[in-house]
């Protein structure tokens, strides 16, 4: 394993428009094959309807256009752009988050060191301040909720101080459960930012470093 | 005048390159003269194929093996990798005089930071005091030179210097672990370094004190009582709060993203691991041997069928000669 030391290359971090064809370009279309399967298969079962197209003659392209249509149907109704739903997608995900990331100590003679979860967190925000829209951005801000989240529901729900950062902690089926069906904060989650959520999480799958062991 | 050219990402500037792959940007003053030219160079973003091929070839010379100096700096040179980079990869440093001449300099230029920090930090003062990085690394310098003189270090040596670095490397660990603000990058370079010294003197350890004593073992382990107390030195850096201590030092300190700190911790991780199963398999090895003179030829056979593996591979992958000759020339210390 070979570590970078210089930084990112500027032009991967630029801020962008989050135009839905280039997003789509970049996450659906590239994703490994048995990834898109399971990716197909997490929209379909619940999201996305297909009634003339057989299961097998969906492939990246007929998917990432049939989600092309939803979320224009979406902008024709509310008037929310995708970029709009993104920024949706980053407010529901900080709604269920914030509140339960412990904050620092304020009592005398305790230490008053930031909680490690909390420091991501803050890190979270600040990406989302300074680095959108990009799609490194949208992709670096859910890493960091996503693992929040994951510990956070691994806690029923309560205040985390401390949080598993590796990827591999993710699990898309128990954050839609938790939404869905157990989380009281997320009765106002949209539908748009469940399938934005499962497209990023197939992103991060995509480019998940998982070492020798 | 050609038409202006739309640039939306650096990728576009590569055909304007000139020579040395520099970009030559015009200046102008006020008057719209030529003030200066700027030359700027562009950050490689493409995958070299060379370097994947060199990124192969390491990771086959890396098993057990040594590399020599000259080999290091020529891979330095090609790759730009530092030394931080070369033992993140698992290059054994530690296993031979030229490779370790090289890890010992790069220790030496940061062992006062690191003293200092020790020293602050240690909850337990007097313990400071039998913190010698720089003695503990003279030792294992000395080792490795009696070695290659064909006077390797007794078992009784070899046991004190075993618990010399493990005491040196518990020491590291649990400075790593309290409140340090500073040099935290240079900390963590020298603990993958004790381990990696620590992997190395183990196994030397166990081929010296199983052929000695294996007539007069009865029951229990074939190997030193000490064993797993050398052993958790080591499982220790894979414990939950060591690596989320390396996450952190990734991800805030060395301004890494998600992805690059991955890459980084779970190198780390997986060198540690390397080094656990390395010291299993080549106890396994001496158990299975029935003398010192075997294990020793079965070690040098090892060496020579990873040279032939490594030039079948260049063959394969078709590798620049010059590339090749850098490396199999001095591929084995």
């Amino acid at each position: 394993m070979k570590i970078r030391e210089f930084a990112i290359l500027e032009h991967e971090r630029r801020k962008d428009k989050m135009n839905y064809k280039e997003i789509a370009e970049r996450t659906i279309m590239q994703l490994d094959q048995n990834l898109f399967l399971e990716m197909k298969k997490e929209l379909t079962r619940r999201y996305i309807k297909f009634v003339m197209i057989d299961d097998d003659a969906i492939t990246p392209a007929v998917l990432s256009e049939k989600l092309y249509d939803y979320f224009t149907e979406i902008e024709s109704v509310s008037g929310k752009n995708f970029e709009k739903l993104i920024k949706t997608y980053m407010d529901d995900m900080d709604d269920l988050i914030e509140g339960r990331i412990a904050k620092p100590n304020k009592k005398k003679g305790e230490s008053h060191a930031v909680p490690r979860a909390r420091r991501y967190y803050e890190h979270a925000v600040w990406v989302r301040k300074e680095k959108m829209p990009s799609l490194w951005g949208l992709t670096e801000y859910s890493r960091i909720m996503m693992c929040l989240y994951m510990s956070i529901i691994k806690e029923h729900l309560g205040i985390v101080k401390d949080f598993d950062f590796a990827a591999q902690s993710i699990d898309i089926d128990s954050i839609l459960k938790s939404i869905e069906f157990k989380d009281n904060k997320a009765k106002k989650v949209r539908e748009s930012t469940k399938i934005i959520a499962i497209i990023m999480y197939y992103q991060l799958k995509n480019k998940e470093i998982t070492g020798e062991y | 005048m050609p038409d202006i050219v739309k640039v939306t990402e650096v990728g576009d500037l590569t055909e304007f390159l000139g020579s040395k792959n520099l970009l030559e940007i015009v200046i102008r003053n006020r008057n719209g003269r030529i003030k200066e030219i700027q030359k700027a160079a562009l950050n490689n973003f493409k995958q070299d194929e060379v370097k994947e091929k060199l990124e192969d070839a390491i990771a086959i010379l890396n098993k057990n093996n040594a590399i020599g100096e000259q080999t290091l700096q020529g891979l330095g040179k090609i790759q730009g990798l530092s030394i931080f980079n070369l033992v993140l990869s698992g290059v054994n440093l530690c296993a031979t005089c030229a490779g370790f001449v090289i890890m010992h300099m790069e220790l030496q230029g940061i062992s006062n930071q690191v003293e200092d920090l020790v020293a602050q930090n240690n909850k337990i003062a007097d313990r400071a005091k039998d913190f010698e990085l720089r003695g503990v690394l003279a030792e294992h310098q000395d080792m490795l030179d009696c070695r290659k003189k064909q006077k390797p270090y007794s078992e009784e040596q070899m046991r004190m210097l075993v618990d010399h670095e493990v005491n040196v490397l518990e020491m590291l660990s649990d400075t790593f672990l309290g409140d340090i603000t500073e040099n935290k990058k240079e900390l963590v370079f020298t603990v993958l370094s004790l381990a990696t010294m620590l992997a190395t003197s183990i196994r030397f350890f166990d081929e010296i004190y199983y052929y000695n004593n294996k007539e007069n073992i009865v029951g229990g382990s074939n190997w030193h009582g000490s064993h797993p107390t050398w052993m958790h030195a080591l499982e220790r850096l894979l414990q939950d709060d060591f690596i989320k201590k390396v996450q952190d030092l990734g991800y805030f300190d060395m301004k890494l993203d998600a992805l690059e700190t991955d890459n980084f911790y779970i190198g780390f991780r997986d060198q540690i691991m390397n080094m656990k199963i390395d010291i299993e398999e080549n106890q396994r090895l001496i158990e299975g041997l029935e003398s010192a003179e075997v294990f020793s030829a079965v070690e040098k056979m090892t060496v020579e069928d990873v040279r032939k593996t490594v030039e079948a591979a260049f063959n394969e992958a078709g590798v620049t000669p010059e590339v090749r000759e850098s490396i199999l020339n001095y591929a084995v210390a």
